[in-house]
Order: structure tokens, then sequence, then C-alpha cells
């Protein structure tokens, strides 16, 4: 069955390593949308990007992309995506012109005219080597390359991680021009939640090897709250709402997934505020031992 | 494929050039030396080349790149095999221009002319050299095989031909049946040859390359489809 409706869909997805576990992870893009994939360092959000690119080879599960399965379409699909890696995989010793007629020809669908204008709106000089240009440039070749072919998914590892704040700023501008385009959706991973709270409206959080919650970002944050109050309100009924708590001599500060029902819990003595993502991922990973 | 070629060629720019002057500089260094002393410097230079551009290849984990855009591995994979032909074509032209540079201008040097039966030697050696190499590379990655290539580069250039001509005078004093008759289809198999003409031995040890390289690509092609980055 072909989901026309959903961009990327990954089912049950897992991946053994040694020392590391991918498990029954899912989640779906559905068109247009852009999806923040957070977690830790080390929480598989580059083993399941590597995974959708067919890098890895997967140990079970589904992964389609435009409703095609990844790999038995593969060219077709990557000829309709783009991709940003988080460090630096292009020839060091090649200008950026020679690099793009490297890749252009692969792309059956490659626009010169539009890598010339995206050369010019990114400030980049064709001549210069790959090796003189900064993080946040190679990642405007990147996205400079994804605009050339019409790429309709771009994915990213860690795109915004080493850049400075006017990088980073002018990276998540670009990507909300770029976003306007209604065929287009961006999935990218990040640990850096602010970004996500700029860009995205999908947040799906990865924790040791599978996911913790994917949903829209209102909803999460609609949904979610922080609890503050004094020790005494808590009991071990109480504690059972929480999804991470922190005690000190002052009071509790903790994470709910659900604040209505905490509010009611709590009769008005305790104090509500709106989390941010960072507190939801801090949370949920320390848990009881936030500190 | 012939996109990865050029690729190849285009990240090598620089050292091509440079091997202008390799070549001229075998011709002067191997000028008194026997026959076989150029075509050992035809695949020296060709896997010069050819491990710069895994190198390259590697530096960057750049294969993380060219597997994630829209192309086959086994274009990958064919396109390396086609590269050092390439290399190699370059490098006896490099050298026959080299040669024609040295005879025109008149430059007092003797020329060690390099002929039908060297190119054929250059290319049979280097295509049992990435015949072996080449699935180990797809299989272990740069890195983890650099040491097997050197040590087949080594070997190809001067432990072989010597080791052939031991094993040869050895076993020639070994009454064991078995390595007898072995020896006696191998000198068959001289005489047979000495019949023939240069050209035609050229074309029997280039299909015995392509059939060995034939089923290297398919070991490589096995490895690297299941590769993982």
């Amino acid at each position: 069955m072909v989901d026309t409706d959903n961009i990327l869909t990954v089912n049950e997805l897992t991946k053994h390593f040694r020392d590391f576990s991918l498990k029954n992870v899912s989640f779906r893009l559905p068109r247009s949308y852009v999806m923040g994939f957070v977690g830790p360092n080390g929480s598989g959000k580059s083993t399941t990007i590597k995974l959708i690119l067919n890098l890895l080879c997967k140990d079970s599960g589904q992964i389609n992309v435009f409703g095609l399965d990844n790999l038995e379409h593969e060219l077709a699909i990557k000829n309709r995506m783009a991709f940003v890696f988080d460090e630096n995989h292009f020839y060091e010793e090649l200008s950026i012109r020679d690099m793009a007629r490297i890749i252009a020809p692969f792309y059956r669908h490659w626009e010169p005219q539009t890598f010339e204008k995206s050369l010019k709106d990114f400030d980049l000089n064709p001549k210069q080597k790959i090796k003189q240009l900064s993080k946040g440039m190679k990642m405007k070749f990147s996205l400079a390359i994804a605009l050339s072919h019409g790429a309709e998914l771009l994915i990213m590892d860690e795109p915004t991680a080493g850049l400075d704040p006017m990088a980073r700023s002018e990276l998540l501008d670009i990507l909300a021009t770029l976003i306007q385009d209604e065929r287009n959706s961006v999935f990218f991973s990040t640990h850096i939640t602010p970004d996500l709270d700029k860009i995205a409206d999908y947040v799906t959080f990865i924790n040791q090897g599978e996911i913790v919650l994917s949903a829209p970002k209102d909803d999460i944050l609609e949904k979610y709250g922080v609890i503050k109050g004094s020790c005494d309100l808590l009991d071990e009924e109480s504690k059972r709402l929480f999804v991470g708590i922190k005690t000190n001599q002052f009071g509790f500060e903790g994470l709910v997934r659900d604040k209505e029902k905490a509010l009611r819990h709590f009769r008005g003595l305790a104090l509500l505020e709106k989390p941010s993502l960072e507190d939801i991922m801090l949370y949920t990973v320390r848990g009881e031992h936030h500190a | 494929m012939l996109n990865l070629v050029r690729k190849d060629l285009l990240l090598l720019k620089r050292s091509l050039w440079l091997s202008a002057l390799y070549v001229l500089l075998a011709l002067f260094v191997f000028r008194t030396m026997p026959g076989g002393a150029l075509s050992a410097a035809t695949v020296g230079a060709t896997y010069m080349f050819m491990i710069q551009a895994l190198t390259q290849d590697d530096k960057n984990k750049s294969e993380i790149m060219l597997n994630s855009l829209p192309m086959r591995r086994q274009d990958i994979v064919l396109a390396k095999y086609l590269s050092v032909f390439i290399y190699a074509i370059l490098v006896i032209i490099g050298c026959l221009l080299a040669q024609s540079v040295v005879s025109i201008i008149g430059i007092p040097m003797p020329i060690d002319w390099i002929s039908l039966e060297k190119i054929t030697g250059a290319l049979v050696a280097m295509a049992v050299l990435i015949s072996i190499y080449f699935p180990i590379y797809f299989k272990f990655g740069y890195l983890r095989s650099r040491m097997v290539g050197m040590i087949l580069f080594l070997t190809c250039l001067f432990f072989l031909p010597r080791a052939v001509g031991l094993t040869v005078r050895e076993l020639g004093g070994v009454g064991n049946p078995a390595f007898r008759t072995i020896l006696a289809i191998l000198q068959e198999a001289g005489n047979w040859l000495q019949t023939q003409a240069d050209w035609q031995i050229a074309t029997y040890l280039l299909v015995l390359a392509l059939i060995l390289m034939a089923a290297s690509a398919r070991l490589s092609l096995g490895f690297y489809r299941r590769r993982e980055f």
C-alpha cells in the first residue's frame, strides 16, 4: 500500500550493535512539515538517519519514503531527497564548483541556474575549496545542492551543532524559506532543542534507542507541564504523575505528562509552568535523578 | 560510473601533472636496467594514483556522501576497477611522450623504449594486484586494508619474480610425482607459448587477467553491498 500522506514513515525499526540497540523505532512525518528528531548524544539519532539512507543494514522493520520502500526504490527516493551531515563528507581538496560538477550528473533533475542562484544567495564563492569553508558555509553548500535538484525531503543530521549563533539563525531562516514550498519536508536531528522551538512542527524524542514520544510540537507543549511546590505535597501517588522530578530543601520541581491531571491532583497548591522542549528532554532522560 | 572515474581524476589533478616528472625520472633511473624495470615503474606510478584516490575517499569518510547520492553501490565498485586502468593508460602515454621528448630534443640518454610486452606485463601485474586487493578494500575499508595493499604491491614489484624463480629451481629437485607432473605441464605450456607470437601471448595473458578481475569484482560487489558506514 502506498502511503501518500506521510513523506517519511518508520515502522518497528530495529538494529543491534554490540553495545547499542535501536529498538522498534516508529514515527511518521506528514508531507510539508518539519520534524525535529531530538535526543541526547548516543541515543540513536544518527543510526536512524543512516538506516533511512541505507548506509546501515536494518535488522527488521520498515522504512517508507514518499510512500516507497527505501531499499526497493533506493535510487528513485534518493533522487527526490537531500542530506546534510553533522560533519563534512565532501572532498576537501576540490572547489565548490568541482564538487558540484561531480554531484550534479547523479541527479535526474539538476538545475544549474538554481545552483548558481543559491551560491549567490548564500554568498558562496564557487572557486573556493571545500577545506576553506567554515562549518556554516559547508552547511549552506549542502543546502544549495538540495535546492538545485528540487529535493522534497531534506534529512539533516545535527546541522546546527558547532555553528555560531549567527550561522544557526541563518540556517534556520533558510529552512523556514525552504518549507514555504508545500511539497517540501524537513527531518532534522539535534540535541539543541531551542532550534526546534523556532521551526519544528513535529517532535520525535529518542532516548537509549527507543522512541519516548512523537507528536506535534504544540500538542506536546500543551499537554506537558512543569510543576513546582513544597516537598510536603509529594507522596507515592503524586510522584507517579511525574516523568522526572528533582527536589531540594526549598521544594520540588518536576515534569508531568498530563498537566490538567496534575493540577487537579494538587488542587491549586502547586505552581504550573510551561515547559520548554529542553525541560522535556532533560527530565525524561534523567527521570528521578534529575539534578 | 564514468562520472566516478572523472571524480577520481579531478581529485588527482595535481598528482597527474607530477607524474610527468616521475616518468622522466623513471626513464633516467631505469635507462641502464634490464627490460622489466620500466614495467615496474608503470605499476608503481599506477599504484600510487590508486592509493591517492582511495586516501581522498577515506579522508572525510566521503563514501558516506557518495552512498547518499542516487547511485548504485555496484557503480562505485566497478568505477574503482576501471579507474586503475585509466591511470595505467595515462602513465603509459606519459612514458611514451617522455621518451619522444628525450628522443626529439636529442638528450644524450639511452632510451629503453616501452614495448607491447612491457605494457602487457604492467597491465597484467596491475590486474593481479587489484584483483586481490580490491575485495579486501571493499570488505574492510581503506585503513584496515592498506597494509595488505602495500605488501601486495611490494610482492608484485620485487619478490614475485624471484620467488617464482626460486620455487621452480627448488621444485626441480623434488621427487614428489605430483610436483613433477605440475612442472611437466608448466614446461609444456612454456614450450607451447614459445611457438606463439608476442601479440598472441599478450592476448592470452590479458584474457586471463580479465577473468581474474571479473571474479574479483564479483566478490567486491558482494562485500560492498553489505558494507555499513
